[in-house]
């Protein structure tokens, strides 16, 4: 117990002090999630509007395989990102390895699946007849697809929470294709890694006390986002 | 002629199920046409290939002559629906009003236009601020037709607008669909179950059964359960006790609809001794009107609870000095019925 105790008040003391190395990893850690985030909404919400909304031929084999790759485990996206990035890979021209956008590149990997998978199932649980409202009103493509990502808000919202946490809180991928490069690459998962295996289990739970916040904090920010729409 | 919707050998299919089957028909312009038939008979399928929702399966349906591969968005924006259930926006009324003047990125006068549209379906300008889920039904309703009106759009279609919801609200959609066809010149396509309105504000009626286009026109549907008397023909009974046989019916399925045109049914109210025989029926009217284009009044009157409607010339009329409240007897000759 007063591994936890000792861990929250350093926690206190490592972020009221300023120290330099614990602030770049939590920096690193919201910016790569964040881009990661972002560019999974990007590319996810069109495709899971797809999935969930059209009939098409092997709908149902590209379902499964999305519903699949929510359970591919973070080392293995690390392990498959550090071979296209590798200097023998497909993408080691572009020198990305052991750098943010490596990180950013996998995460996606990472959230992409979960976005549209549970986009896909929202869209498919909008009202029917929403379809027919808005067609009745002379709305386009588009715009059908823009008015039902915005019905469908609380719920895709939900979508990116969950895709958030699961991106914030990996370690494979930011581990093997970041490298874990103090002031660079390092991460707040990585550097709890680190500190507990060099035995400072205190640090390691002080880092992860910092991330639960981080987490908190967004999730709060959601939350508000969310009672306001509502109210 | 030119016609406003022209369509040829539709068809429709659900499921490989044929649901639609249209060899011809034709719709004019700054008309209120009505729809009408039972559950299950084509009518919001129907509305939809005329709102160009859905595509037919089969044939074509054309607008002012385009075919409907060829409809630009223009002339598809002007021709607006309201489904039945319609479905409101997760956002406030005045959002929903608007949405479809946003599509068409009208962006002016906003706050008039909305008070206007909701002064149309009689609710207050304060209503405007609401969010979607503090309507009552018959509100969400209204707010779903000001959102339509709000368009003034070239043809205007309702699939069963006032079905679910209470008295009041009915009128006033009522109401505020004559009003839409005044100001704006609206053509009106309207599907309903209530024959009276669809008798009072139509310049046409369509009536469809099991996707067929039925008789267009003033004709009376009677369904099942059917009984067979002594020569084996069907007989309605109604709940009063009496009784329509239809001549010639024996081969027929016991399922069978009979439509009866108007013009087959005769009514009396005094001086009735020259056409009683033993298969005259009794019955009360419920209300008379003019038909639409044309110098005869429509009479409708009730045998034990069943809707019928007949044609009278307003001298007729006269002499029997037929009122809504009247008993009256009735024949009808069942030798032309069509078989559905």
């Amino acid at each position: 117990m007063n591994l936890f105790t000792d861990g929250f008040d350093q926690a206190i003391e490592l972020l009221i002090s300023g120290n330099t190395s614990v602030y770049s990893a939590i920096s690193t850690t919201i910016t790569v999630s964040s881009w990661s985030l972002m560019i999974s909404l990007l590319i996810g919400l069109p495709l899971g509007f797809a999935l969930g909304y059209y009939n098409f031929p092997g709908k149902s084999i590209i379902r499964t395989l999305v519903d699949t790759l929510l359970a591919l485990p973070t080392v293995v996206i690390g392990l498959i990102a550090y071979t296209m990035l590798s200097q023998v890979g497909p993408l080691g021209s572009y020198n990305l390895l052991f750098s943010q956008q490596a990180i950013i590149l996998g995460q996606i990997v990472l959230g992409l699946p979960i976005i549209i998978a549970l986009t896909a199932a929202q869209v498919e649980s909008v009202d029917k007849r929403l379809y027919t409202s808005l067609k009745g009103l002379g709305a386009h493509s588009f715009q059908i697809l823009t008015a039902t990502l915005i019905e469908a808000r609380f719920g895709i919202m939900t979508a990116a929470m969950t895709a958030y946490g699961r991106i914030i809180t990996e370690i494979g991928i930011s581990m093997m294709v970041g490298g874990n490069i103090k002031y660079h690459t390092r991460t707040v998962t990585t550097a709890i890694a680190l500190e507990t295996g060099k035995g400072e289990f205190v640090t390691g739970i002080a880092l992860g006390l910092v991330l639960f916040a981080v987490a908190l904090i967004v999730n709060i920010a959601l939350s508000m986002l969310k009672r306001g729409w509502t109210q | 002629m030119s016609y406003l919707y022209k369509l040829k050998n539709v068809e429709q299919y659900y499921d490989n199920k044929k649901v639609l089957n249209i060899d011809h028909l034709t719709l004019e312009d700054n008309q209120i046409i009505g729809l009408f038939g039972p559950n299950g008979s084509g009518k919001s399928t129907l509305l939809s290939l005329l709102s160009f929702i859905n595509k037919p399966t089969t044939g074509e349906v054309s607008f002012n002559g385009i075919a409907n591969h060829k409809l630009d968005l223009d002339s598809r924006q002007s021709i607006v629906i309201l489904p039945q259930n319609p479905y409101l926006l997760k956002r406030t009324v005045f959002d929903n009003i608007i949405y479809g003047l946003k599509l068409r990125k009208e962006g002016d006068n906003l706050d008039e236009k909305v008070r206007e549209a909701l002064s149309l379906v009689g609710l207050d300008s304060s209503f405007s601020s609401r969010k979607w889920s503090a309507l009552s039904g018959g509100e969400a309703q209204r707010v779903a037709l000001a959102a339509r009106l709000i368009l003034k759009p070239k043809v205007l279609i309702l699939d069963e607008p006032t079905s679910g919801v209470d008295t009041n609200s009915a009128q006033l959609i009522k109401e505020a669909v004559l009003q839409a066809k005044q100001k704006y010149n609206t053509t009106i396509l309207v599907s309903s179950h209530d024959h009276n309105w669809l008798n009072h504000i139509c310049d046409k009626k369509i009536a469809l059964f099991q996707g067929e286009l039925v008789q267009s026109g003033s004709v009376n549907l009677l369904f099942s359960p059917w009984q067979r008397d002594e020569q084996h023909n069907l007989v309605k009974v109604f709940l009063d006790g009496q009784e329509l046989v239809i001549e010639n019916s024996s081969e027929k399925k016991r399922d069978s609809v009979v439509m009866i045109n108007s013009d087959n049914i005769t009514i009396c109210k005094k001086n009735c001794d020259y056409m009683i025989n033993e298969n005259t029926l009794m019955g009360k009217i419920s209300s008379i009107h003019q038909e639409p284009s044309t110098d005869y009044l429509l009479v409708d009157f009730l045998i034990s609870g069943v809707s019928f409607v007949c044609k009278l010339t307003r001298t007729e009329m006269q002499e029997q000095s037929l009122l809504p409240g009247d008993n009256i007897n009735i024949n009808i000759d069942t030798k032309d019925v069509c078989w559905i």
